[in-house]
């Protein structure tokens, strides 16, 4: 009880912890989630009362396992717009995929390293009776590395939370849209208002070292001999901007990477 | 209780790292700010420019050098409780010095006096150039009705200053030629007179908006056109495409163009490419086309001459312009958050900038340099004073004898 007061004091509930916007999840996604989650839970329910089934002991006394995950991404692109009060940024679906190494230090807790490339993409509209048009949809492909440390309890079904850190990559963009642009000032025809293209890096401006922290949670079950299967949610909580400080009034702009993943993993 | 805590140390240390986040900046828009004092009225146009000026990626001022440069001078004439309209002229042309943007001028209201004062980066370096003259405009056209073999003269109205005249061309056939003072063709073409749209409506034609219609470029016995834009101003980007693009034959792929999309100085949108689409009544490319360029040359008079460079049979004759080649349009700031910005009349300031940044097919960009002509012929108030535009004769020379 006393544990719980302590926690509750910390400023613990002002981090965002929305999830995913389910509405933009295609079905196709959302039926792939559910199927995952009844294997897992079918897996729990073979548990004996130890928390083994027969066929899956032989995971107990393994130290090392590798693995690999994939999943989704939902993307929220922290920006204070001051007076550009218009232009309205959403979150960005986007796609996580990796591999991943473990080291079972104790019973309760687990080491990961994962090379992961993740996408923390986001859109911007333009809410303007002038411009009712403008938008455009950033995708940001990144290359991250997360450290993480897990506490789980539980035996062949593990309940985990982790927490760790990450160091990333900006690898490439690309974005389309529309913007207004002179040619339609001349002709007035939206349709020469539209661009898509890679997204050109600007070194004095773009920070692409990416660095942060990591936190979840994830449910782990062995499903056979050396093997286990895994669902994750994680938040990538950026600590850097992804501008570089070229300019002294300089607005910062954060991501914040929420992932629902499954995962693999084999251990030796 | 060896998890709990690690478990609560973790936490701690995450929460202790979510904190590190900088916080977002707290600005005014300067595009709407009462200022009481000079020292606010130079950060609101400093900010200004910092968050919406177009051409920091090329700019070699440093801006933010600028700000602690100035702000003690500005604080001074606080102090001072007033200055002079000289001295608040000299503190902001030391502000502007150097920028690119050859549009920008600053009109600040002097908070002692009550006067406008202005300043305008263009005025460090256009004046400087060896060939830098004033605008003759007048001088010039009174002389057309008088050149060698001139027929179906005519001048419009003093509210759209406008002049058209046929010259002998090679081989009986004829040279068209039309010279306007700015372009505000397709808004003039509303209320302005038949017999003040004469000139345009002898050169295109009676329905001047789409193009060349039944006018005397158009014509068999025309064998070329000359577009003079000396001493124009520039406009309405909107004139482009019927009165310059409906000169080519095909559409034209200026370059490319971008604007601004956020408040950081290098917040770009992406290049879109510039076209100018040539109207359904068009010349066919059997004619040669001749823009006639001065220093004075400004805005739409050198993306005309742009245009014209990219025509097959086009040819620029004249000066180098001046160099503003990057349009903008008015209220931009409520849409783009860059350009024009300020109300002299409302706040006391008014700051006058490009919005669209504007590159060849090369990405090359002639901000603050100009359009280079095909053929140089500078200007010769000597030869002027003796009664001949030699710049005209030339482009005439041109025509007749292919060199």
């Amino acid at each position: 009880m006393e544990e719980k007061q302590h926690l509750s004091g910390t400023p613990v509930f002002i981090l965002r912890v929305t999830l995913f916007d389910t509405t933009t999840l295609k079905k196709n996604n959302i039926l792939f989630v559910a199927l995952v989650f009844a294997a897992i839970a079918t897996c729990a329910a073979q548990s004996d009362s130890t928390g083994l089934s027969p066929t899956l002991k032989g995971l107990e006394g393994k130290h090392w396992g590798f693995g690999a995950f994939g999943g989704f991404a939902n993307n929220h692109h922290v920006i204070n717009v001051l007076y550009a009060t218009d232009m309205k940024y959403t979150d960005g679906q986007g796609y996580s995929a990796g591999v991943s190494a473990a080291y079972r230090a104790a019973s309760w807790l687990t080491l990961h390293a994962d090379i992961a490339m993740l996408q923390k993409n986001y859109r911007m509209d333009r809410d303007n009776r002038y411009l009712p048009f403008v938008y455009t949809e950033s995708t940001n492909n990144y290359l991250s590395v997360p450290l993480l440390a897990e506490l789980s309890i539980g035996k062949t079904f593990r309940v985990c939370g982790f927490v760790g850190g990450y160091l990333g990559y900006w690898l490439s963009g690309h974005r389309q849209g529309q913007s207004l642009t002179v040619t339609y000032l001349v002709t007035n025809n939206e349709k020469d208002t539209f661009f898509d293209e890679d997204y050109i890096f600007n070194e004095d401006r773009d920070n692409r070292f990416d660095a942060g922290i990591i936190f979840g949670g994830a449910i782990r079950c062995a499903i056979a001999h050396k093997i286990d299967l895994s669902a994750e949610l994680r938040w990538y909580y950026g600590l850097t901007d992804i501008q570089r400080q070229y300019m002294t009034n300089l607005n910062p702009r954060y991501n914040t990477t929420r992932v629902i993943q499954f995962g693999v993993a084999y251990w030796l | 209780m060896k998890n709990t805590n690690i478990f609560k140390l973790s936490l701690i240390i995450t929460l202790l790292l979510v904190s590190c986040r900088k916080e977002p900046l707290d600005i005014v828009n300067p595009d709407r700010r009462f200022c009481n004092s000079y020292t606010s009225q130079f950060e609101t146009v400093w900010t200004g420019i910092d968050q919406g000026y177009l051409f920091w990626e090329r700019d070699t001022v440093d801006w933010d050098s600028v700000y602690r440069k100035m702000l003690p001078v500005f604080q001074s004439f606080d102090s001072k409780g007033g200055v002079s309209d000289a001295e608040l002229t000299n503190a902001y042309q030391s502000m502007v010095r150097g920028l690119l943007d050859h549009h920008m001028y600053v009109q600040i209201k002097n908070l002692k006096t009550g006067n406008a004062i202005y300043a305008d980066p263009a005025w460090d370096e256009v004046p400087m150039r060896d060939y830098y003259h004033y605008t003759y405009f007048d001088n010039q056209v009174a002389l057309l009705s008088t050149m060698n073999g001139v027929t179906e003269y005519k001048a419009g109205g003093n509210s759209f200053p406008c002049y058209f005249a046929l010259f002998p061309g090679t081989a009986g056939k004829k040279i068209a030629y039309l010279r306007f003072k700015s372009f505000s063709v397709t808004s003039v073409v509303n209320y302005l007179s038949v017999a003040e749209l004469a000139p345009l409506r002898a050169f295109y034609g009676t329905n001047i908006t789409n193009g060349v219609t039944n006018g005397w470029a158009g014509r068999d016995e025309v064998e070329a056109v000359i577009i003079d834009v000396r001493g124009n101003g520039g406009g309405n980007l909107a004139d482009l495409r019927p009165v310059v693009g409906s000169l080519a034959a095909n559409d034209i792929h200026l370059g490319y163009s971008r604007t601004k999309e956020g408040l950081g100085r290098l917040d770009y949108s992406a290049w879109t490419p510039f076209v100018i689409n040539t109207p359904a009544n068009h010349l066919h490319g059997d004619k040669k086309v001749v823009v006639l360029t001065d220093i004075n040359s400004v805005s739409c008079s050198e993306l005309t001459a742009l245009i014209v460079k990219q025509i097959p049979n086009g040819t620029v004759i004249g000066e180098r312009t001046y160099g503003a080649t990057c349009p903008l349009i008015s209220g931009g700031h409520d849409m783009l958050y860059s350009g024009v910005f300020g109300d002299y009349n409302q706040y006391g300031y008014y700051v006058y900038t490009s919005n669209f940044d504007v590159v060849d097919n090369d990405y090359k960009s002639l901000e603050g340099i100009g359009v280079t002509p095909d053929i140089e012929c500078l200007f010769d108030l000597s030869a002027l004073q003796a009664g001949h535009d030699n710049q005209l004769e030339r482009a005439l020379e041109f025509i007749r004898t292919g060199k």
